[in-house]
């Protein structure tokens, strides 16, 4: 067989490099068993929300017992806002995508290194791809993933709303567009929290539990310090999704106003993480 | 320029020593053997050369540049101790997607997996899953990868630890074949094997380069390993020992002596028909007359 010398053949550049590295991750994410779970958890999910929460929105939301319920699990501060939704399903939707995406990212992205730093295979990227490469292909494949996750949520709820009101059909895509966005904004911090965190557990399993607890134990440390020092309720800032639940009252472009936090967020993380991998004996 | 350059690189893991003060320059040439016992820090040399992990004080360079560097990128290659290809895709997928990153083509990448696979005899194999693979079998694909395009320098860890005999050999041929433009640092417990293969030899031994050997350098005195399987050696040795050309007479063991002597290029098999002789007139039988010393001796004797 003729033998092609590299040095005949023009090395791609680095975002062709990204791009085969990324369609590469993906295709490994939809041809696993993994990838396959994360489909099937996500498939039985939404449809179980989009057939009694999302189709029924319509008159769940206006019903009192309901409205009684949400301000007490959201707080009365919040249900204004949300209520203020133009349309009910995507109200529903908001409320679902907002919390359900962050959980969905740390499900999905919790082996994004872990699994290959164990088994050395990083070792067969590292000298074909800059370290830096490898790791920012990572975020966007799984942010990739995500936003095909957020594009089925979102359309399969814009379906749903335009057969209930055809007449807001413009309405309706625009909010939509609104939520797929937040929805991409969102999830961004908690991607890059993974990745910071797969490179330091030892499991993909272990990758999960870590990630809970700091998020979970920040958000514990942020209220007690805030009991004796109110001051220092600025530090609940560092923690992804601590906008999620001032974002509910949200409607519209307003929508937008809290993304500065996890934008911020995610390019610290980002930093962190990159900078983690440059140190890391692979 | 040098291909490698290391200046007091030194590593440690967790406050131990596990390599001290290298100084080496190495340029592009025939392979280079890097021996020592375990735990002497040749894993953690190739890993360094690879970039896998950085030196704790000291520097590297290669090509003139640290080894990360983007210019050596796709130039230097490594077959990694202990790395696994990920276990859920096909070799053929992995290995395509790799030399993509080299710079092929979507279409040349699948024909150098072709080739890389058939270099290896793994063709057959090629739609396989690594899990599916025997550990010979999986060590040939990480073989295969580490040759996709034509790196300057491919560093080798153990290459024919648990291959078959016939693998192994096939190894050794392509390693042979592919040196004339590539630069092959190979770390081996098989000394034979590196014999037949390496110009040089770098010998590590507690973190330390202690020994750099080359093989085959012109020199005024050579050796000539003799292993006789019937004979009086005490005789023999007298014998030898009249000869005005031979300079020394070491006894290995009860059957193998280790005879320096002065070449002469009017007869350079002086020494060699001198012992035949003796054999056919003491009626002596000879195991293996052997031109040079084997590098277990150069290194341990």
């Amino acid at each position: 067989m003729k033998r092609l010398v590299l040095n005949t053949l023009t090395p791609h550049s680095s975002p062709h490099k990204l791009w085969i590295l990324i369609q590469f991750e993906l295709s490994k994410f939809f041809s696993t068993s993994k990838g396959l779970w994360s489909i099937i958890l996500f498939v039985v999910l939404w449809g179980l929300s989009l057939s009694y929460l999302i189709n029924d929105a319509a008159t769940t939301v206006y019903d009192p017992s309901f409205r009684a319920f949400i301000s007490g699990l959201l707080g009365g501060h919040r249900v204004g806002g949300w209520f203020a939704w133009p349309l009910a399903q995507l109200a529903v939707c908001w409320l679902i995508v907002l919390y359900l995406f962050p959980m969905l990212v740390i499900f999905t992205s919790n082996d994004m290194f872990t699994t290959d730093k164990h088994n050395k295979t990083l070792r067969f990227l590292l000298i074909r791809a800059s370290r830096e490469q490898i790791f920012f292909s990572r975020i966007l494949s799984h942010l990739i993933i995500i936003f095909i996750f957020a594009l089925v949520a979102v359309v399969s709820c814009l379906v749903v709303t335009i057969i209930n009101q055809p007449d807001q059909w413009l309405t309706a895509l625009t909010n939509s567009g609104y939520i797929l966005t937040n929805v991409i904004i969102i999830s961004a911090p908690f991607t890059a929290l993974m990745a910071l965190v797969s490179l330091a557990a030892n499991s993909a399993k272990q990758a999960g539990i870590i990630a809970m607890l700091l998020l979970t134990l920040a958000n514990l440390l942020v209220i007690m310090l805030t009991n004796y020092i109110p001051s220092l309720a600025v530090l609940s800032y560092v923690i992804p999704g601590v906008q999620l639940s001032d974002m509910i009252a949200q409607h519209g472009a307003a929508t937008f106003s809290l993304s500065a936090i996890p934008i911020i967020q995610t390019l610290v993380l980002l930093a962190l993480g990159n900078y983690w991998l440059k140190r890391s004996q692979l | 320029m040098s291909l490698i350059s290391c200046k007091q690189l030194s590593k440690q893991y967790a406050g131990k020593t596990v390599l001290n003060n290298i100084d080496i320059e190495l340029v592009k040439g025939k392979p280079i053997a890097l021996v020592g016992p375990n735990g002497a820090g040749k894993t953690t040399f190739l890993s360094i050369l690879s970039g896998f992990i950085s030196p704790s004080s000291g520097s590297i360079s290669i090509n003139g540049q640290e080894p990360n560097h983007p210019q050596n990128i796709g130039k230097i290659s490594t077959l990694p101790q202990d790395a696994l290809l990920d276990p859920h895709l096909s070799i053929t997928k992995q290995l395509t997607f790799f030399a993509r990153l080299q710079g092929f083509s979507a279409i040349q990448a699948k024909d150098e997996t072709k080739r890389v696979l058939e270099l290896v005899g793994l063709t057959d194999s090629a739609q396989q899953k690594p899990t599916s693979l025997s550990h010979g079998m999986a060590k040939r694909v990480s073989i295969a990868q580490a040759l996709i395009g034509q790196p300057e320098l491919v560093l080798l860890d153990e290459p024919t630890a648990g291959l078959d005999p016939i693998h192994a050999k096939q190894v050794r041929q392509i390693v042979d074949q592919l040196s004339t433009t590539t630069t092959f640092i190979i770390s081996s417990h098989n000394l034979e094997e590196l014999e037949q293969m390496c110009d040089q030899v770098l010998y590590l031994e507690q973190g330390k380069l202690t020994r750099h050997l080359s093989l085959n350098a012109q020199q005024e005195t050579a050796q000539l390993t003799l292993t006789m399987s019937d004979c009086e050696i005490p005789t023999l040795i007298n014998e030898l020992e009249q000869l005005e050309y031979v300079v020394e007479i070491k006894q290995k063991n009860k059957q193998t002596l280790i005879i320096e002597h002065r070449l002469n290029s009017d007869s350079p098999l002086q020494l060699e028909h001198t012992v035949l002789e003796l054999c056919s007139r003491y009626s002596w039988q000879y195991k293996a007359i052997y031109n040079g010393i084997k590098l277990e001796d150069s290194l341990f004797s």
